[in-house]
C-alpha cells in the first residue's frame, strides 16, 4: 500500500519534470527555428497559457481539491489585478495620492496577499453554501467586483481603463513584453512552477489531506474532527492567492487593464479550463489551459463560426471524456500497462 | 516510464498544435485572396476587430467595408506594383483578444499595416506594440483619448467626438431645452462623449442638467432610471450607448409617455435604431461623422453613393452600422499612404500619411493640420423626422422648434 | 404615482421573465439534481423562432408563439436525450453536466449569431394600435401588461398541471426516489426528458413575451441568466413557487432601486442584498437544503 502511493508520487514527480522540461525545451527549439519559426506572438501565447495555469491551478485548490465550485474567479483576478497595477503607476493609486510607487516585482506579491485577504472574507458566508448556493454566491461576489472598479472611476478610472502599466523589473532588468520576445516569458514560466511546486507541497501535506476529506466525505471528516471552518477558509485564501497573483502578471504583461476583462464570462472560461483539463491532480490545470488556449487561437482562421466550433469542440470532448482530457491519458496509459504487461512508471 | 512518454507526447502534440494553428494562418478566405508570408503580395493589411462577442454587428460592417476596399484596389492594380493581401484575426471585442491580435497580425503575418477595431479600450491596449514595431495603424473609433497618448504610428480616418459636444449642445439651444436628464451607458467611447457634452454644458451654463442617470452593461431594462429621470420633468433627454441598447432605450423612454427631444450620439445613425424603436425614433437629435442611409440613391455624395453600391453590390445590403465608413476610409488613407511614399517601409509610409490631404467618405481630410494622427474635426448633427435622417439645419428650417416635445 | 405605476409594471415584467427562467431552473433541479446554464440562451433561441414565423413568414402571433414553444419543448427533451442522458450514463460528475450545458449555450449564442446575423432585429408590435394605455395618469405599453398577463397564466397552469395530472404525479415522484419511482412502473428517463422540455418550453414562452418591449438579438439571453438563477436561488432553489418569488424580488428589486435611489448603484443593492439572504437565511425564501452539513 505504502508503496504504491510512494509510486503514484514518483510518477507524478516525473510527469511534472517531463512538462517542465517541454515548456523549456520546445521554445529554444523554435529560437533557433528547430521546430517553427521564432515569433513574439508564441512567447505570448505560451506566457497566457502559463498565466492560466497559475490560474487553473488554484481554482483546482478549492474546487478539485476542497470540492468547493467558484464561478467568480475572474473577481479575485480582477483584485490581483487592479491592487498591482495601484500600487505601482506612477499616475494611478499610491503614485496619484503619495507620490510614491512600489516596484511592480513586489507589488505582484502583495496583490496576491490582498486577494488572499478578499478570499478569507468571501468565505464567511461560503463556508456554510452547499454547490447551488456557492455558485450563486461567486457569481454575485464577481458583479460585485466588477461594479465596484467600474463606479470607483476616481480610483480606477472606471471602463476607460489604466493604460501604460509599469513592467516587471528586477534590479534593473526589465522583464519587457514589448522590446523582447521571451523575456516575460520565461518570468513567468519561473512563477508557474514554483507555483505548481508550492501546490503538490500543499496538497501533499495535512493541510491538503484535510481539503480532500472535505471534499471526498464531510460527515466523516467533521466525525474525524477535521476543523472543517477553517480548512474551508484556508482553500479559499490560497485559492484566491494563486489567482490574484496569476491577475497581477496579466496586467504587468498587457499593459493596459478595463473592468471588460474580468466579467463573469471570463470565470466561465477558467472553470472550463479546469474541467476540460481535468481537476484534482497536478496535470490537469496545466492541460486545460494549454488545450483550451490552443483550441481558441487554431480556431481564428474560422472568423465569426469560431466561437460556435469552440462549443461544439467542447461539448463533443466531454461527451467522449467526461472525466477531463487527463482522464484520456490515464485510460491510455491503463491500456498500454494492460498491453505492456506491466507498468514500470 | 510508458506514461510519462504518452504525457509528453501528447503535451509536444499540443504545443506544435499551437504552432500550427498561427502558420495555417489567414482562412480570410471570402472575396479577398489568401494572404501569404508577404511574397506573393506587395502589401499586407492586417485587422483585428470583434466579429464574435459583443459588438458583432460593428465588428462585421468594419471587416467587410475593409473586404471591399482592398479588392477594389487590386481590382485597379493594387499597390507597389503588385496585388494587396489581407489578415484577420477575431478578437472577439476583449482586449487580451486584440493583443494576442496585433501579436498575431505584427509577428506571424508580418503584415506592414493595420487597421485597428473601433474599441479605444483594445487601441490604446495594443498601442505599444504596434509604436514598437514602427508599423502604421489607423484606427477607427471616436473617443479622443488614444491620439492623445503621443503615439507616432497611429492615425485616425474620421472627426473624433470632441468635435459633436459643440454642434449638439448648440442644437439643444435651438430647441430651447431648459432642463436635460442624462442616462450613460457605462463603456469608455459613451463615458468619455459625454464627458465632453457635460463639459460643454457646464461652460456655457444655459441649461440645466437635473439628473445623470447610468446604464451597466449587460442591462436591458432600464424603467427605473428612465422614470427618475422623467420625474425630474426635463424638456430634453440625453441617451448615448451603442446602438443595440440606445434603441430600446429610446423605445423604453417613449413607452413611458416621454415625447420630447432626445438627444444621442454617433450610434443613434444605426438603421436599426429606426427598426427597432419604430416610430419613437422620431425626434432623437444627435451628431455622426457618417449617416447611413436608408438606400443608395439618398446618399448625401458621389463618393458615398459609389461606396454604397459596391457594397450593397457585395453584401446584398447596406452597411448595418457607420464602422463601415470609418473602416474603408481606414483603407483608403492607409493604401493611398504607401502607394504615396511608394515603399512598405513603415516610418516612410507613416511620415506621408502624416503629411497628406485626402477626400475621404468623411469629407476632405487634412493629415497636417493636425500633428496628432488626426485628420478631422467636428461632426454634422442629424435628428430623425418622419423615420428618415434629415440634417438638424434643414429640418429647422421647415418646422417649428416644438415639433416635438 | 405617475412614476410608482410605471416602475411597478417595468419590475413586474422584469420580474415575470426572470420567473419563466427560474422555474426552468428549479424544475429541473427538481427532477434531476443538475443546474442548467442553458435557459437564458434558450429564452433567446425561442425569441428568435418566435420572430422568425411572426415577422418573417407572417403566421399570426399566436400560431407563432405556439409553434415556437412546441419546437423549444423538443429541443429541450433532445437536449436531455442527446446530452445530459449520455454524461449520466458514462457517470459523469455533476459539474460535467454543467459544463455540457455551458457548451451549450456557447454553441446556441453562436448559432443564433450565425443564422440571423448579429444585428438586434425589431419584433413588430402584437397590437394594431400601439399607443400605450394609460392607467390613472402613467402609461404603459400593452405588450407590457399582455406579458404580465401570460406570465401568470403559465405559472397557474404549470402549478395545475404538476398537481392534478398523472404526468405531474409521476414528475414528483421521479424527483423523489427514481428507484422507486421506476419500480412503480414511471418510465423515469422519459419524465425527465419532458422536465427538460417544459423548462424549454417556459424560457421560449418569457423570450416570446420580453421580445416585443425590447429586440431579439443573439445576446439577449445573457443579460437575463444570472439574475434568474439568483431568483430562483433565493427563493430556494428547486423550489417552484420559491422561484417565481425569488424572481419577482429581484425584478422589482432592481428596478425600484434604480427608480428611486440610483442607477449607478442598483447592482451593488441587489448583489448586495443576495449576500446579505445568504448569510441570513441561506436556506432561501421557501426553505431548501443549503447548509452543507
Amino acid at each position: 500500500m505504502n508503496n504504491k502511493i510512494r509510486d503514484v508520487l514518483k510518477s507524478k514527480k516525473s510527469i511534472a519534470i517531463a512538462a517542465v522540461a517541454l515548456l523549456v525545451i520546445v521554445p529554444f527549439m523554435m529560437e533557433h527555428n528547430i521546430i517553427l519559426r521564432q515569433s513574439k506572438y508564441f512567447y505570448l501565447l505560451l506566457s497566457f497559457i502559463c498565466i492560466y495555469t497559475i490560474v487553473t491551478s488554484g481554482l483546482d485548490i478549492l474546487f478539485g481539491y476542497t470540492g468547493q465550485v467558484s464561478f467568480g474567479h475572474a473577481g479575485f483576478f480582477c483584485i490581483g489585478a487592479y491592487a498591482s497595477v495601484l500600487m505601482s503607476h506612477p499616475e494611478w493609486g499610491f503614485g496619484k495620492w503619495f507620490g510614491i510607487t512600489l516596484p511592480p516585482i513586489l507589488t505582484i506579491f502583495l496583490a496576491a496577499l490582498i486577494a488572499a485577504l478578499f478570499g478569507i472574507l468571501l468565505s464567511i458566508p461560503a463556508n456554510k453554501l452547499v454547490f447551488h448556493f456557492l455558485a450563486l454566491l461567486t457569481i454575485a461576489f464577481n458583479y460585485l467586483v466588477l461594479l465596484a472598479v467600474s463606479n470607483f472611476a476616481e480610483l480606477t478610472n472606471g471602463y476607460i481603463g489604466i493604460t501604460r502599466v509599469p513592467e516587471i523589473n528586477i534590479f534593473g532588468f526589465s522583464f519587457s513584453t514589448i522590446s523582447s520576445k521571451y523575456k516575460y516569458y520565461y518570468l513567468v514560466l519561473f512563477f508557474t512552477i514554483l507555483f505548481l511546486i508550492v501546490k503538490q507541497h500543499i496538497v501533499n501535506s495535512r493541510i491538503g489531506r484535510g481539503f480532500i476529506s472535505i471534499r471526498d466525505n464531510l460527515m466523516a471528516a467533521n466525525g474525524c474532527g477535521v476543523n472543517i471552518r477553517y480548512y474551508k477558509t484556508m482553500s479559499f485564501a490560497i485559492s484566491a492567492f494563486y489567482v490574484g497573483f496569476a491577475g497581477a502578471l496579466y496586467a504587468h504583461m498587457i499593459g493596459f487593464i478595463s473592468p471588460d476583462t474580468f466579467v463573469q464570462n471570463t470565470s466561465v472560461i477558467f472553470i472550463t479550463m479546469l474541467l476540460f483539463g481535468g481537476s484534482g491532480n497536478l496535470l490537469g490545470p496545466i492541460l486545460g489551459a494549454t488545450i483550451i488556449t490552443t483550441i481558441q487561437e487554431s480556431l481564428q482562421p474560422l472568423a465569426d463560426y469560431r466561437m460556435l466550433i469552440y462549443g461544439i469542440v467542447i461539448l463533443i470532448i466531454i461527451l467522449f471524456q467526461p472525466k477531463g482530457i487527463v482522464g484520456l491519458g490515464k485510460n491510455i496509459s491503463e491500456s498500454m500497462k494492460r498491453r505492456g504487461g506491466e507498468g514500470n512508471a | 516510464m510508458k506514461k510519462f512518454w504518452g504525457f509528453a507526447l501528447a503535451l509536444a502534440m499540443m504545443v506544435s498544435l499551437a504552432g500550427c494553428g498561427s502558420t495555417k494562418g489567414s482562412g480570410e478566405t471570402g472575396n479577398v485572396t489568401e494572404g501569404g508570408s508577404g511574397e506573393k503580395y506587395s502589401y499586407v493589411i492586417g485587422h483585428y476587430g470583434g466579429v464574435t462577442g459583443q459588438v458583432a454587428t460593428a465588428g462585421t460592417a468594419g471587416l467587410n467595408a475593409i473586404k471591399l476596399a482592398i479588392k477594389q484596389w487590386n481590382e485597379n492594380g493594387g499597390v507597389l506594383g503588385g496585388q494587396i493581401g489581407f489578415e484577420f484575426y477575431d478578437d472577439g471585442a476583449t482586449t487580451e483578444g486584440a493583443v494576442k491580435g496585433v501579436s498575431y497580425l505584427i509577428d506571424d503575418r508580418k503584415v506592414d499595416g493595420i487597421i485597428a477595431s473601433q474599441l479605444s479600450g483594445n487601441i490604446q491596449a495594443t498601442g505599444d506594440l504596434v509604436e514598437a514595431a514602427k508599423i502604421p495603424e489607423v484606427g477607427t473609433g471616436m473617443n479622443p483619448a488614444w491620439l492623445q497618448k503621443g503615439w507616432k504610428y497611429l492615425f485616425r480616418s474620421l472627426a473624433n467626438s470632441e468635435g459633436g459636444a459643440a454642434p449638439l449642445v448648440d442644437a439643444m439651444e435651438a430647441l430651447k431645452v431648459t432642463d436635460i436628464g442624462t442616462l450613460i451607458y457605462q463603456d469608455d467611447g459613451n463615458i468619455s462623449a459625454n464627458n465632453l457634452v457635460m463639459a460643454e454644458l457646464k461652460k456655457r451654463g444655459t441649461i440645466n442638467i437635473v439628473t445623470e442617470e447610468q446604464a451597466m452593461v449587460g442591462e436591458t431594462d432600464w424603467t427605473g432610471a428612465l422614470s427618475s429621470i422623467l420625474s425630474k420633468k426635463p424638456n430634453g433627454v440625453i441617451i448615448f450607448a451603442q446602438g443595440e441598447q440606445g434603441s430600446l432605450m429610446v423605445k423604453q423612454v417613449r413607452s413611458l409617455g416621454y415625447t420630447g427631444y432626445i438627444f444621442g450620439c454617433e450610434t443613434m445613425s444605426m438603421p436599426d435604431i429606426r427598426n427597432v424603436a419604430g416610430s419613437g425614433a422620431d425626434g432623437v437629435v444627435f451628431f455622426t461623422p457618417h449617416c447611413i442611409p436608408d438606400s443608395v440613391d439618398e446618399a448625401s455624395t458621389e463618393k458615398e453613393r459609389e461606396f454604397l453600391a459596391a457594397y450593397e453590390k457585395e453584401y446584398g445590403s447596406l452597411p448595418a452600422h457607420d464602422v463601415a465608413y470609418r473602416a474603408y476610409d481606414a483603407t483608403n488613407v492607409l493604401l493611398t499612404g504607401v502607394k504615396e511614399a511608394g515603399t512598405k517601409d513603415g516610418p516612410a509610409v507613416r511620415d506621408t500619411i502624416a503629411n497628406m490631404k485626402i477626400d475621404l467618405l468623411a469629407g476632405s481630410a487634412d493629415y497636417s493640420k493636425f500633428d496628432n494622427g488626426e485628420c478631422l474635426s467636428g461632426q454634422k448633427v442629424y435628428i430623425i423626422h418622419k423615420g428618415k435622417n434629415v440634417l438638424f439645419s434643414d429640418f429647422l428650417k421647415e418646422n417649428p422648434i416644438d415639433t416635438y416635445k | 404615482m405617475n412614476m410608482f405605476i410605471s416602475v411597478l409594471v417595468g419590475g413586474l415584467v422584469l420580474g415575470c421573465t426572470y420567473g419563466m427562467l427560474s422555474l426552468g431552473f428549479s424544475l429541473i433541479y427538481q427532477a434531476s439534481g443538475y443546474m442548467n446554464f442553458t435557459q437564458a440562451n434558450l429564452l433567446m433561441f425561442g425569441a428568435f423562432l418566435a420572430w422568425q414565423f411572426y415577422s418573417e413568414w407572417k403566421i399570426p402571433f399566436i400560431a407563432s408563439m405556439a409553434l415556437a414553444v412546441v419546437i423549444m419543448f423538443f429541443i429541450g427533451w433532445m437536449m436531455e436525450r442527446s446530452i445530459i442522458r449520455v454524461l449520466v450514463a458514462k457517470k459523469a460528475r455533476n459539474i460535467y453536466v454543467v459544463l455540457s450545458t455551458i457548451a451549450l449555450s456557447i454553441i446556441m449564442e453562436n448559432a443564433a449569431m450565425l443564422i440571423w446575423d448579429a444585428r438586434p432585429h425589431y419584433f413588430p408590435p402584437i397590437f394594431k394600435d400601439s399607443a400605450p394605455v394609460k392607467l390613472g395618469t402613467a402609461s404603459v405599453s400593452k405588450e407590457s401588461i399582455l406579458c404580465i398577463v401570460v406570465a401568470i397564466c403559465a405559472m397557474i397552469a404549470l402549478h395545475f398541471f404538476l398537481n392534478k395530472t398523472k404526468f405531474g404525479t409521476s414528475m414528483r415522484a421521479a424527483a423523489q426516489n427514481k428507484t422507486a419511482a421506476s419500480c412503480m412502473g414511471i418510465n423515469v428517463n422519459r419524465t425527465i426528458g419532458i422536465t427538460y422540455g417544459i423548462a424549454a418550453a417556459l424560457a421560449c414562452l418569457g423570450g416570446i413575451l420580453v421580445a416585443p418591449t425590447l429586440y431579439v438579438s443573439y445576446g439577449l439571453g445573457s443579460q437575463f441568466g444570472a439574475k434568474s438563477f439568483a431568483g430562483a436561488v433565493i427563493g430556494g432553489y428547486g423550489n417552484i413557487y420559491g422561484a417565481i418569488v425569488g424572481a419577482l424580488i429581484i425584478g422589482l428589486l432592481e428596478t425600484f432601486v434604480s427608480g428611486y435611489v440610483s442607477s449607478a448603484y442598483k447592482e451593488f443593492v441587489v448583489y448586495g442584498v443576495l449576500i446579505l439572504v445568504m448569510i441570513i437565511k441561506p436556506s432561501g425564501i421557501f426553505n431548501a437544503k443549503v447548509y452543507d452539513e
